[in-house]
């Protein structure tokens, strides 16, 4: 499975008309990379996703966390988003402190729990006070983003990574065993998420969640689904505004980090970096031969004509032998816009495993950074039945790589064993030793003379 | 009699015997007593290495051990008819026969 790369038929579904104007710089680094924006209300009787099954959109970004239902009729509650995810589209979703329950529902679908209503994320430590309305410390700056190149691309990493970004809403807990999910923005250690101006609820018996908090508080999370799909779930809608993008943080006097960030983040949300393919699955014996056909077509002329003579046997499987060595080599690529669209990938931990139920063998591919080939030789267990080549490669920020090829060995043709064998080779000699000795005791016996003293052999009556 | 005594008298017993071996038997004797030897050693040092490492190829060490067992009686046998027999060609032709069939045998079930 590869992923879908480069999606641009972008639709945004807003709450207002007003969130054009509010969040206009984001929105024109999107169609400066290309995407071709459709931007309709959420509420707008005429929205529709799918046409005849087919999605019209590769991409949706949905600045509508106030919307409560959906009129259009092809939109069907908090299942729309999921739906249209499942189908391939990828998805930004920003809510915001005062989202409807369909958002909330929506966003459940993706394994994104947002806190309870009227709460929201603050931080006494970090915050951006110039912001601030009503002195409630509510916009959290936060430079607690995730290190990884293909998320943030070269924004991430510590040195010369992106400044820190200001956060107004709410914040949301991802269950850490979910493996599809990512956090891309977090909270500070001084970061929390409570009702303002009520008293937070000790932990107890009863609340058994306790205060989200800390550096586990998420503030943007992404998840990409089994189809390679990613929805980028975002608490804010604050973040992605004009007004937070130029804002200028207090403590350091540098601009925020929002709009480097933001953008960085839609270019993986939207499938433009981070995108994996192979292609060029090919394995043949080291020495250069093709396995066999397993079975050779022989002609039965007896027989009426056929297109499916053994309809129950697969002629095509490839079979190798046990102890061959064989090499297998595939050619992934990763799709990266901002070098040029398919490059070759390179990584030293792509793993291979040759499998028959169980991993016989499990080695790392070897790397050709040029071409991005990986290959690898080794040789076939002792093993026989149907085996399959298998990468399941998962890494986070990439899309998934799955491949599998399957083939037969074989054991060995009662021709192909060893003639001699190493550690019988006493036996040989002493059975050969056997035959040496018989001949010299021969010739030692019937031509030796008969020495001086000698018994004569008893006399038989012969004479 | 004394255990001391009975002691002495195995070694004593040994030596005569042995004394008695030299002075009785003749070369052709000693000659087929020497290819015994040989083959009681090949034998044992055969049995020996299948102990160590295992009856991998068991067909051939079965055939190997054989081979020995095998030329050991019919060397007995040999020896047997030589004591009684004058024609020493007789013997050994009826001999050379055995061994041909006890090494067509070896060769094959050896692998």
């Amino acid at each position: 499975m590869t992923g879908r790369a480069g999606g641009k038929r972008t639709i945004a579904l807003l709450d207002s008309l007003a969130i054009l104007d509010t969040h206009s710089i984001f929105f024109a680094g999107l169609a400066a990379r290309g995407h071709k924006l459709t931007y309709t209300l959420a509420t707008s009787p005429r929205v529709t996703l799918f046409e005849y099954g087919q999605p019209l959109y590769d991409n949706v970004v949905y600045f509508a966390p106030t919307t409560t239902a959906f009129t259009a009729p092809g939109l069907e509650g908090s299942q729309t988003l999921a739906d249209f995810v499942a189908q391939g589209g990828n998805l930004i979703m920003a809510a915001d402190v005062d989202m409807s329950d369909l958002t909330r529902e929506m966003a459940s679908e993706f394994g994104v729990d947002f806190d309870k209503k009227r709460t929201v994320v603050m931080d006494h430590f970090s915050h951006a006070p110039a912001l601030d309305l009503k002195g409630m410390h509510t916009n959290v700056v936060s430079s607690n983003l995730i290190e990884n190149e293909k998320i943030l691309g070269p924004v991430a990493g510590r040195k010369g990574g992106a400044a820190p970004v200001v956060f107004r809403g709410v914040g949301h807990i991802v269950d850490p065993e979910n493996i599809l999910a990512v956090p891309i923005l977090s909270g500070m250690s001084s970061t929390y998420s409570a009702a303002p101006l009520k008293e937070i609820p000790a932990p107890s018996l009863a609340s058994a969640r306790l205060t989200n908090a800390g550096t586990t508080l998420g503030l943007i999370s992404g998840v990409q689904g089994r189809n390679n799909a990613r929805a980028t779930i975002s608490g804010s809608l604050d973040f992605f505004s004009d007004a937070y993008f130029q804002h200028t943080l207090d403590t350091t006097g540098q601009l925020a980090g929002n709009e480097l960030v933001a953008l960085e983040i839609s270019k993986w949300a939207f499938g433009e970096r981070g995108i994996l393919r192979a292609s060029n699955v090919t394995h043949h014996r080291a020495d250069g031969s093709n396995p066999e056909h397993l079975l050779a077509t022989k002609e039965k002329p007896d027989l009426p004509f056929s297109l499916f003579p053994d309809p129950e046997l697969n002629r095509q499987s490839l079979v190798y032998r046990i102890k061959d060595d064989i090499i297998y080599s595939l050619v992934i690529e990763e799709y990266d816009a901002d070098r040029g669209g398919w490059v070759p990938y390179q990584a030293s931990d792509v793993q291979l495993e040759f499998v028959m139920l169980d991993p016989h063998i499990r080695t790392f591919l070897e790397c050709v950074p040029e071409t991005g080939r990986f290959w690898k030789l080794f040789k076939v267990p002792d093993n026989y039945g149907i085996f399959k080549f298998r990468i399941l490669y998962r890494r986070p920020g990439l899309s998934v790589l799955a491949v599998n090829t399957q083939v037969s060995v074989r054991p060995f043709n009662h021709d192909e064993y060893e003639r001699f064998i190493f550690s019988a080779f006493p036996y040989y000699a002493s059975a050969f030793s056997m035959m040496t000795g018989f001949l010299v005791f021969g010739v030692a016996l019937l031509y030796s003379k008969p020495q001086k003293g000698d018994r004569e052999g008893k006399n038989l009556k012969k004479e | 009699m004394t255990p001391a005594a009975s002691a002495l008298d195995i070694r004593g017993v040994g030596k005569s015997l042995l004394a008695e071996y030299r002075k009785a038997a003749n070369t052709q004797t000693k000659i087929v007593d020497l290819f015994l030897a040989f083959i009681v050693a090949t034998g044992v040092l055969q049995f020996l290495y299948c102990a160590l490492v295992g009856t991998f190829p068991f067909n051939s060490f079965l055939s190997g051990f054989f081979s020995c067992v095998g030329m050991f009686a019919l060397t007995v046998s040999l020896r047997l008819q030589l004591s009684s027999e004058k024609n020493v060609e007789k013997a050994f032709g009826e001999y050379t026969f055995c061994c041909l069939l006890l090494f067509f045998v070896v060769f094959n079930f050896i692998g």
